[in-house]
């Protein structure tokens, strides 16, 4: 079974993934808005807005999914219970 | 964004193509705790959960998720299975189920009948056609 430490660091790295390529991806449209600003688009101006709204959005998202490891750990402990009451009900506990 | 739960690393590679070939941005979990960990945290639009996960069964799983959604309605929940039987009785608990060996169309057509739409959440999604530059 991968141990708790090993877990953190797997998550930690899918958020770092997604983080990076999303992170890309919003520069390369922020640039691409921008560069069309100074042809008076004004839909562009207002997608920029959107774009940003979404970063902030996203930057609070992943403050919730990568927390602490002491958050992570108890919050991990909690879920296992619950799916161990779970899977105890139908006579399929692998948990321990 | 749609998340694949399972522990074999082959798979894994191989969805995360065929998910964002069909326009959602892909997540894994590596066994039914983190998943479950995960479904707390954010929303998606759709779920598949291998039956023969390291911890619980894929199942187990599943009727935690119905329990959490109560009556506000569940995340579409897929079975992806291998050799595993799933149960007759705990089939509700799924809109479908893949058989391992399955085919990218098989797939897509999942993704095309279940998965909600990516709109709620414009940064886990594709930005529409046209936002983004070529090669971006």
């Amino acid at each position: 079974m991968e141990s708790i430490d090993g877990k953190i660091g797997g998550l930690g790295a899918t958020i770092e993934t997604k983080t990076s390529t999303l992170a890309a991806k919003l520069d390369a449209v922020t640039s691409h808005l921008t560069s069309r600003i100074d042809d008076g688009n004004e839909d562009c101006r207002k997608n920029i807005g959107a774009v940003q709204e979404q970063v902030r959005a996203f930057q609070v998202e992943v403050g919730r999914l990568y927390p602490s490891r002491t958050e992570f750990e108890a919050r991990y402990n909690e879920i296992r219970e619950d799916l161990r009451d779970i899977a105890r009900g139908r006579g399929g506990d692998r948990g321990d | 964004m749609i998340l694949y739960v399972d522990d074999n690393e082959i798979m894994i590679d191989w969805l995360r193509n065929v998910i964002e070939d069909a326009g959602y941005y892909y997540d894994a979990a590596s066994d039914a705790t983190i998943a479950l960990y995960k479904l707390e945290r954010l929303e998606y639009a759709l779920v598949l959960i291998d039956i023969g996960l390291p911890d619980f069964p894929g199942d187990v799983l599943a009727e935690r998720v119905k329990e959490l959604a109560g009556d506000h309605g569940a995340t579409p929940l897929v079975a992806v299975t291998g050799g595993e039987k799933l149960p007759p009785d705990r089939r509700h608990l799924f809109c479908d189920m893949l058989m391992k060996p399955f085919l990218p169309d098989d797939l897509k057509r999942v993704i095309h009948d279940f998965a909600r739409p990516p709109v709620k959440d414009l940064h886990l999604t594709r930005p529409p056609a046209g936002m983004l530059p070529k090669g971006a």
